[in-house]
């Protein structure tokens, strides 16, 4: 896929399971957004392809449009109509009725302003309003690009439920996003986009698991003491911020446990090393961010 | 459903509404300014006309006034006098003459011109600004029917509505010349001269919206398509009259004036019927400009 002289998306081979919460992470300019106007059939790619629900986007997406929901950036609404108005234009293009509408708006949590114009709404609303529409169809995929953009936090908490709703329901929820935390608590698979091209993909775990190894945390007095004891023992460990991280799997523990309190050594803490999605996508996507910063 | 999506899109417009109060205010004021300033004849009057028609009818059969070979095909020198010298025409410029009504109505066919070229710029322009062509999209991704279904609902809004102000400002004006104007010596088939004036202004108008539509299609904003149909219209259209004038039976604006005036006798260079068909076809190759842009171009 080119823009230009820029390729905003190079061999991207990506498959998404049916069923359950995709996030499609990467940094801003990465081309996720991309990607999902590709999907949609907004953008065509100079070569490759892409299928949604088993159909070629290029020449049968609309043969499967009525199963997509979709949002791409920030939801854009006729600005002097109703938030209800809106729906019911987009409704009435597949057949759904007010009833739905109705319903829709109530889940969303916009039933009490949906009278009101477009124009007055916060972002945070027209994020909502944008998920609604989405939602109109019973749609069997959701695209959502950014759902959670602009809404309060209380606002991303009812998001985060109800697109892991969405996905209990069978449905398959594609979602990008930059908050990490948020994909990092929903999202069943992931994947890491950087410079066009994907880094990593998979079941968040195995994800998390690559980007390097698990170890435990260990807090005593002595930590030099408590390294060499370990080191003696074949187990590597360094000294990192006030503790010693060793390379070990949590569900070891016990044994560092067991080393060091042989040796007189009594620990203050204990825990799991837990890498987090976020520290993943900011190693896997490190060279783009220093260009992006350097630039 | 789409179609009646967009006619409903279109219907609930606020620049609509806006526009159409505005012309019906205007009709309105049109109508008490002429009431206010038109004054029903007087006998005085009325015998003064009678005795300068007598006198202008008298030189028209004498043949002072038209040359035999000036008359028009098939009309002979008694014909054409009686048809044109009335005593209606010698009552002086301070009464409303319903005779005059399809001049009034080709008279505001510009302002309709114009009118309709921004409902139909700003129809698909304001989708653009807004992003709500992407979202609709994702709705309806076969884009020649989004565009199809826009221009059908557009021109023939555009259509009723022109019609439906017209027929206002016939009405307006028939209702202050026959309470305070002249409703006699009307010619014959006034009524389907009328009829012509009104759908050829709404077909004109409808035409404008169809450009207005397609060039906002193609620039993807409103004010760019407004900007090109005046400055072409304006800079483009004088200097090619200036220049090379044997284009000008080409030109827009001048076959849209034969058009709206229904001059068969080719003015311009050009019979109402030739006029109208090179309307279309600028108006059929614009449009498919646009469905080709809209077609193959990237939605952002």
């Amino acid at each position: 896929m080119r823009r230009g002289s820029t390729i905003a998306l190079r061999r991207l081979d990506l498959e998404v399971p049916e069923g359950g919460v995709f996030g499609f992470l990467g940094p801003n300019g990465a081309g996720k957004t991309t990607t999902i106007r590709c999907l949609l059939g907004l953008a065509r790619p100079n070569g490759g392809s892409a299928r949604v629900l088993g159909a070629d986007v290029a020449r049968d997406l609309p043969s499967v449009i009525r199963r997509v929901g979709s949002v791409v950036e920030t939801p854009a609404f006729f600005p002097h109509f109703s938030g209800r108005r809106n729906l019911l234009l987009l409704a009435r293009l597949h057949g759904i009725g007010p009833k739905r509408v109705n319903a829709v708006l109530e889940r969303v949590g916009l039933a009490e302003r949906a009278g009101d114009i477009v124009k007055t709404y916060s972002l945070g609303m027209k994020q909502r309003l944008g998920v609604g529409a989405a939602l109109l169809g019973d749609a069997e995929v959701l695209i959502l690009d950014e759902p959670a953009n602009g809404l309060d936090p209380a606002g991303i908490v009812e998001v985060r439920g109800l697109l892991r709703s969405l996905g209990a329901e069978g449905r398959t929820v594609f979602v990008s996003s930059h908050i990490l935390s948020e994909v990092q608590q929903i999202a069943d698979r992931v994947a890491i986009l950087a410079r066009g091209e994907c880094v990593a993909a998979g079941p968040v775990e195995e994800v998390l698991s690559a980007g390097r190894a698990r170890g435990v945390i260990v807090r005593l007095d002595d930590l030099d003491a408590g390294a060499r004891a370990l080191a003696d023992a074949g187990l590597r460990a360094t000294v990192d911020n006030e503790a010693l991280r060793v390379e070990v799997a949590p569900s070891e523990a016990a044994t560092v446990t067991r080393i060091l309190a042989d040796r007189g050594l009594y620990l203050t803490e204990l825990r799991a090393d837990e890498i987090d999605l976020e520290t993943v996508f900011l190693e896997l996507t490190a060279d783009e961010s220093k260009e992006g910063l350097e630039a | 459903m789409l179609l009646s999506v967009e006619f409903r899109r279109f219907a609930a417009r606020e620049l609509v509404l806006v526009l159409v109060v505005a012309a019906l205010s205007g009709i309105g004021m049109a109508g008490v300014i002429a009431a206010v300033k038109s004054r029903p004849p007087v006998a005085e009057l009325a015998a003064r006309a009678e005795l300068r028609a007598g006198r202008e009818l008298r030189a028209c059969l004498a043949g002072k006034q038209i040359s035999p070979d000036e008359l028009p095909p098939g009309e002979t020198l008694e014909e054409f006098c009686r048809a044109n010298i009335r005593p209606e025409n010698y009552y002086g410029s301070q009464q409303i003459a319903l005779r005059d009504l399809p001049n009034w109505i080709q008279g505001v066919s510009f302002i309709l011109f114009v009118g309709s070229l921004v409902l139909g710029a700003s129809f698909v322009g304001a989708e653009w600004h807004a992003g709500t062509m992407m979202t609709l999209l994702t709705w309806e991704p076969r884009r020649l029917r989004v565009m199809v279904a826009k221009v059908l609902a557009c021109v023939v809004s555009v259509f009723v509505l022109a019609v439906g102000l017209l027929v206002a400002l016939s009405l307006t004006m028939t209702l202050v010349a026959a309470t305070r104007g002249i409703t006699s010596g009307l010619p014959d088939g006034l009524f389907g001269s009328v009829a012509g004036s009104v759908l050829r202004s709404a077909a004109a108008a409808s035409l404008a919206s169809a450009l207005g539509l397609a060039l906002a299609m193609i620039g993807r904003n409103t004010a760019a398509a407004m900007g090109v149909t005046f400055g072409y219209l304006a800079i483009v259209e004088g200097l090619i009259r200036a220049l090379r004038p044997g284009w000008q039976k080409w030109l827009l604006g001048d076959n849209l004036s034969v058009f709206i005036m229904g001059r068969a006798e080719g003015f311009a260079g050009r019979s109402l019927g030739g006029a109208a068909l090179v309307l279309v076809l600028y108006a059929g190759v614009l449009l498919l400009a646009a469905a080709t842009s809209f077609r193959a171009r990237d939605v952002s």
